[in-house]
C-alpha cells in the first residue's frame, strides 16, 4: 500500500528563515545593551527570538523591532514578557539561572551513564541496512568473553555517575546468553556495594527468544526493546531472516512479554516492549502503515529514526537511501498523521518530537546523548566490544566495524580513569561543544541541539564538520522548524497534546533495587 | 599580490595543483583543511613564496569534473576551519570551562579515586594522574574552580 499524497512541501514543512534586519529597522536605532545575547528567526508570521538560558519567545514584527530598539518600558506588557523570559539584561537574576543552568547541565557533573555491551557479532537476521559487522551464526570466535565481561563490568561500575545502564548490544546479543546472564548477575552484586540507580536494557530481534530466558530477563528486570520496521512486507524485505517470518515472531513476543507485565501488576501504559523503526527508501510512502502498526502492536512511541551513514547502512545506501529532503518529507507526513490520531484520542508520540519538545515547552534536558552539548561522546556513553576495545560510543564502534579505530579510546584493561582523561576523550569532548561552531553559536535553536562527533567525522571527514552543509543540522534545524511552526499554530488542545509528549515516565520497575 | 586559484588540473594522473594567498589562511587551517581529505587523495603541502601550494592525487582515478569539485570542497574546507578557528578562540574560554567540568566530573575526586581502587579496578595506575606535569594532564588544574561543587553556601558566600 502506499500512503503517498504529493503535496505542498512548504506547508508540511515549513521552514524557518533569517530575519531581514535591512527591512526591519534602521542599525543606529538598535540597542543591544537592552538584551540578553539571543538568536533569531521567522517562523510563519512571528519572530522566534531564544538565549543560552533555554527561554524563547514569538513576537510579532512589531515586537521584535521594539525589543531590537529597546523601547519597551517597565510596566509595559511586552516588556513584562520579555523580562518574565529573561531577555532584559538588567532584569536578569544570575543566580537563579547558574542555578537553572546546573540543573539542565547536571549530566556534566558526572561519568558516563550508558554502557553498550556488545555481547557478539553473531547475528542469525541479515538486515540490509545494519551498522554492525556481522558475521553467521558459527562465528563463535567473535563472544564477548566472561572475563571481559567481567573487566568492563567493573569499569562502568567505575563511572561517576549516579546511574547507570547496562545496554546489551550484537549481533544478536541473545546469541551470547551465558555473557549476558553472567553481566547481569554480576552487576547486580557489584551494586549491592556500589547503591547505583542500574537498569539493564536488551535490544534483541526477539528471534532467539524462549521462555526460560524471557523468565530470567523479567525476573532480572532487564528492559526489552526490539526493531520493528512496520507492516509485514515492509519488515521482512529489509530484515531477512532465514529462520521464519520475522515480523510474525516480534508481534508475537511482544504481545507475549506485554501480557507479562500486565500479568506482573505493572502500568500497561508505562510498560510495553519499545520497538524501533529504521527508515529505509521503501518506507518513505508509508508513513501511515508504518504508524498504525505500532499502535496496532501497543506502542505508545514511534522512534522515526533515519537511515545513518554507519557499517552496512553505507553500503546499501544506493538501494535503501534517500535524500535529507525525501526524509523531512516522509517524516512530517508521518508525524501530521500521529498528531490527527492524537486528536481522535490515540495516545501516541514521536519520540524525536517528544525529546525536542520537552527541551522547549518543559525546560528539561533529558540527556538524549544525541542532542546535548557537549555531545554524549565518553562521558555520556561508552561502547564495550567482544575483545575488550572501549569506544566513545555505540557509534564509534560502527566507525571501527568500517576499519577506522577513530573512536577507539582504549581497552577494559585501561581502567577507567585513563579512559576517561586520555587524549582522544579530551578531543572528543572539545569537538562534541556547539559553542565551537560558527552556524551553532548564531543558531535560534542552539540551547536545544547537539553534536554527534562521529557522525561530523563519517559524513564529512572532521569530528567538527561544517553545519552548513552539514545533513544532521538539516535534520534537526528542520525537525525544530516544522515544532515551531507547529507551536505557532497550536490551539488549546494542540499544546495539552504537546505537553503531555513533553511528560517524563520514569520506568522505575526496571530500575534494580539498591 | 598572491593569488588563490587552481594551478593545474589533469585527469590522467587524477591530480590538481592549488595555489593559496598565505596572508587569507594561517598553516592550521591549511593543515585541518587538508586533513579532511586524507581518505579520497594523497595531499602534498608546499610553499612557494607568498603561496601555499597544495598538491592533491586522487587514491581513485578522478574525472576533471570530480577534480574540480574537490578545489571548490577544499577551498570551502579551508574557509569552514578558518571560520570555526575564529569561534573557537572567541569562545574559547567558556569551551574549555565546560570541557573542564565535564571531564572533572567523570573523572570524579580523590576520594572516589581511593574508592575506585577499593572496589578492585586492577591493572589500573592511577599513579600521576594528578601530576599536572605528567603526560599532558596540566588541564586539569582548576583555577577558576569551576570544577568545584555548587555546595548550597557558595552563593551567599560571594
Amino acid at each position: 500500500m502506499n500512503n503517498e499524497v504529493r503535496s505542498d512541501t512548504s506547508t508540511l514543512l515549513p521552514r524557518g528563515r533569517q530575519v531581514d534586519f535591512a527591512q526591519l529597522s534602521s542599525p543606529s536605532q538598535w540597542k543591544p545593551d537592552f538584551a540578553v545575547p539571543y538568536n533569531q528567526r521567522v517562523i510563519g508570521k512571528k519572530i522566534l527570538i531564544s538565549n543560552d538560558f533555554g527561554d524563547w519567545l514569538l513576537l510579532t514584527h512589531d515586537e521584535f523591532r521594539d525589543f531590537v530598539e529597546g523601547r519597551p518600558l517597565p510596566g509595559e506588557p511586552l516588556y513584562e514578557k520579555l523580562k518574565k523570559a529573561n531577555f532584559v539584561a538588567t532584569d536578569v537574576d544570575l543566580w537563579a539561572q547558574a542555578d537553572r543552568w546546573r540543573r539542565k547541565k547536571r549530566y556534566l557533573f558526572f561519568g558516563p551513564t550508558l554502557h553498550a555491551f556488545v555481547l557478539t557479532h553473531r547475528c542469525n537476521h541479515g538486515c540490509q541496512y545494519c551498522h554492525s559487522s556481522i558475521v553467521g551464526m558459527e562465528r563463535m570466535d567473535t563472544d564477548m568473553s566472561i572475563e571481559v565481561a567481567r573487566r568492563g563490568v567493573d569499569v562502568a561500575f567505575s563511572t561517576t555517575s549516579p546511574a547507570l545502564t547496562i545496554e546489551f548490544q550484537g549481533g544478536e546479543p541473545t546469541a551470547n546468553w551465558e555473557v549476558l546472564k553472567f553481566i547481569v548477575d554480576y552487576a547486580r552484586q557489584k551494586n549491592l556495594d556500589a547503591k547505583k540507580v542500574l537498569s539493564f536494557a536488551l535490544v534483541t530481534n526477539l528471534s532467539l527468544m524462549d521462555d526460560e530466558k524471557l523468565d530470567f530477563l523479567l525476573d532480572r528486570k532487564v528492559q526489552i526493546c526490539t526493531s520493528m520496521d512496520g507492516p509485514a512486507d515492509l519488515h521482512n524485505k529489509i530484515r531477512i531472516f532465514r529462520g521464519g517470518d520475522s515480523h510474525e515472531l516480534v508481534l508475537a513476543w511482544m504481545k507475549k512479554i506485554n501480557q507479562r507485565y500486565a500479568q506482573m501488576g505493572l502500568d500497561v501504559n508505562q510498560y510495553r516492549v519499545e520497538a524501533l523503526p529504521t527508515i529505509t527508501r521503501p518506507s518513505l510512502t508509508r508513513w501511515r502503515d508504518i504508524v498504525d502498526q505500532f499502535v496496532d502492536a501497543g506502542c505508545r512511541a514511534i522512534f522515526l529514526r533515519k537511515l545513518d551513514p554507519f557499517g552496512f547502512a553505507a553500503k546499501s545506501a544506493k538501494t535503501l537511501g534517500y535524500s535529507m529532503d525525501e526524509f523531512l518529507e516522509f517524516y512530517a507526513h508521518a508525524v501530521d498523521y500521529i498528531i490527527e490520531l492524537n486528536r481522535k484520542g490515540v495516545q501516541v508520540m514521536e519520540r524525536h518530537a517528544a525529546i525536542m519538545l520537552n527541551k522547549i515547552l518543559a525546560d528539561e534536558e533529558p540527556n538524549y546523548l544525541d542532542l546535548r552539548i557537549p555531545g554524549g561522546a565518553c562521558i555520556g556513553q561508552m561502547g564495550y566490544a567482544p575483545d575488550g576495545s572501549v569506544y566513545s560510543s555505540d557509534e564509534g564502534r560502527f566507525v571501527a566495524s568500517m576499519g577506522d579505530d577513530m573512536f577507539r579510546i582504549g581497552s577494559v584493561d585501561d581502567g577507567y580513569r585513563t579512559l576517561m582523561t586520555n587524549a582522544s576523550t579530551r578531543a572528543l569532548v572539545m569537538a562534541g561543544l556547539n559553542d565551537g561552531q560558527p552556524d551553532c553559536v548564531s543558531c535560534v535553536y542552539k540551547p536545544w541541539c547537539g553534536q554527534q562527533v562521529e557522525y561530523n567525522y563519517k559524513t564529512q571527514g572532521s569530528l567538527h564538520g561544517h553545519m552548513r552543509d552539514s545533513v544532521w543540522c538539516r535534520k534537526h534545524k528542520s525537525i525544530f522548524d516544522y515544532l515551531m511552526h507547529k507551536l505557532e499554530a497550536a490551539d488549546e488542545r494542540d499544546m495539552e497534546m504537546f505537553q503531555l509528549w513533553t511528560t517524563n515516565r520514569t520506568l522505575d520497575h526496571f530500575i534494580v533495587e539498591r | 599580490m598572491a593569488q588563490s586559484k587552481i594551478e593545474t588540473i589533469d585527469a590522467k594522473t587524477s591530480t590538481l595543483t592549488l595555489a593559496l594567498d598565505i596572508d587569507l589562511y594561517p598553516r592550521d587551517v591549511l593543515y585541518a583543511a587538508a586533513y579532511v581529505f586524507l581518505d579520497r587523495a594523497y595531499v602534498l603541502l608546499d610553499r612557494d613564496g607568498q603561496r601555499f601550494i597544495v598538491h592533491v592525487r586522487g587514491k581513485q582515478p578522478l574525472e576533471e569534473e570530480t577534480l574540480r569539485a574537490f578545489a571548490g570542497e577544499f577551498e570551502n574546507e579551508l574557509l569552514a576551519q578558518a571560520l570555526r578557528q575564529k569561534v573557537f578562540a572567541a569562545n574559547q574560554r567558556i569551551i574549555e570551562n565546560v570541557a573542564n567540568l565535564a571531564i572533572f566530573g567523570a573523572v570524579g575526586s580523590e576520594a572516589d579515586e581511593e574508592g575506585e581502587a577499593a572496589a578492585g579496578d586492577e591493572g589500573t595506575d592511577l599513579s600521576g594522574l594528578h601530576g599536572a606535569d605528567d603526560d599532558g594532564m596540566d588541564f586539569l588544574n582548576d583555577p577558576l574552580g569551576i570544577a568545584k561543587p555548587w555546595e548550597t553556601g557558595k552563593k551567599g558566600d560571594e
